[in-house]
């Protein structure tokens, strides 16, 4: 399966943010997509997800468009940069709502075994952070647009999420945006970077600096 | 589990909601009559609003977690009116049983 948008035209008052647009993911592959702050990353995601509207937007599955808000497809899922499961809930619930079997989870976090009957407002917010990545990759969705997915969590952490995303990336295409760009780089089949509204497949770290991502220090 | 997603979604709200709806059957059984339905029905739909403009507002962030199910939020917050209507209706109809 093949997810690719592009032709986004969306803007603030006017001022352009987005308008020269192509990304594709495969199943069986990552996405990295970097860029400088304020640069249009978080919102070009939503817009794909469907959580944030505009006239101008093609979504489409292996060719096939999806009719907006994309989410609605069950096919696409985004992990926002804020917690976004109800504090309330707990992780055995939220597993159970999403049609997650809890023991591969566990097969993979044994320590969330402790956490099972926790509410998800009493995990802490590096453990929180990392059930929701968990909960959106063993969704059924077929893509997931991870949003800065590596903050809050310790270097340990980060790393065992790296092998982790490594394997399931068998049954999805991820699409993931970090700060931490070394980590997406390392995970990265294919990478792009946005910058001034448009979307460029990079390479290597010439590229970036060209693309004026990496600071240039000869 | 459609329904018990969208209860979950309702209780956001439903504690100012059904507070409302509660006081105003007292209101009403206090009245004793309909003379000031339609003043129910107002507060009924400004405090729906702004509970519903509160969430859009300041935990608009945890609606991903619905959309991620594939619930639009259109959806969720007519669905989440619409049980409280349902609700506030029957409780008027108890009331007036009250007498």
């Amino acid at each position: 399966m093949i997810l690719e948008f592009d032709g986004i035209q969306f803007g603030y008052d006017e001022r352009p943010l987005l308008s020269g647009i192509y990304v594709k993911c495969e199943v069986g592959k990552i996405t990295g997509l970097l860029g400088r702050n304020g640069s249009g990353k978080s919102t070009m995601l939503k817009l794909v997800f469907g959580s944030m509207r505009t006239e101008v937007i093609s979504v489409r599955i292996d060719r096939k468009a999806l009719q907006p808000p994309a989410f609605t497809s069950g096919k696409v899922a985004y992990l926002p940069q804020d917690s976004f499961v109800p504090d309330h809930l707990t992780v055995t619930q939220i597993l159970r709502l999403y049609g997650i079997d809890e023991n591969e989870l566990l097969h993979h976090f044994p320590e969330f075994k402790e956490d099972l009957l926790f509410k998800s407002g009493q995990l802490s917010g590096g453990r929180l952070r990392l059930f929701e990545i968990l909960l959106l990759l063993n969704s059924p969705a077929s893509f997931c647009l991870l949003d800065e997915p590596f903050s809050g969590l310790t270097p340990v952490l980060v790393e065992r999420l790296k092998i982790y995303i490594h394997q399931i990336k068998m049954t999805k295409g991820i699409i993931i945006t970090d700060h931490l760009y070394r980590q997406v780089v390392s995970l990265a089949d294919s990478l792009y970077i946005l910058t001034n509204g448009k979307t460029y497949l990079v390479k290597n770290e010439e590229d970036m600096i060209k693309r004026g991502y990496l600071p240039d220090h000869e | 589990m459609k329904f018990q997603i969208l209860l979950i979604f309702y209780r956001n709200i439903c504690r100012l909601t059904i507070s409302v709806s509660l006081f105003l059957c007292f209101l009403f059984w206090q009245a004793g009559d309909t003379k000031w339905l339609g003043m129910f029905i107002w507060t009924k739909v400004i405090t729906n609003a702004l509970a519903l403009l509160f969430i859009h507002l300041f935990s608009r962030h945890k609606l991903y977690f619905y959309h991620n199910l594939g619930y639009t939020t259109t959806r969720l917050y007519l669905t989440a009116l619409a049980l409280d209507l349902v609700l506030w209706i029957a409780l008027m109809i108890l009331t007036s049983y009250l007498g």
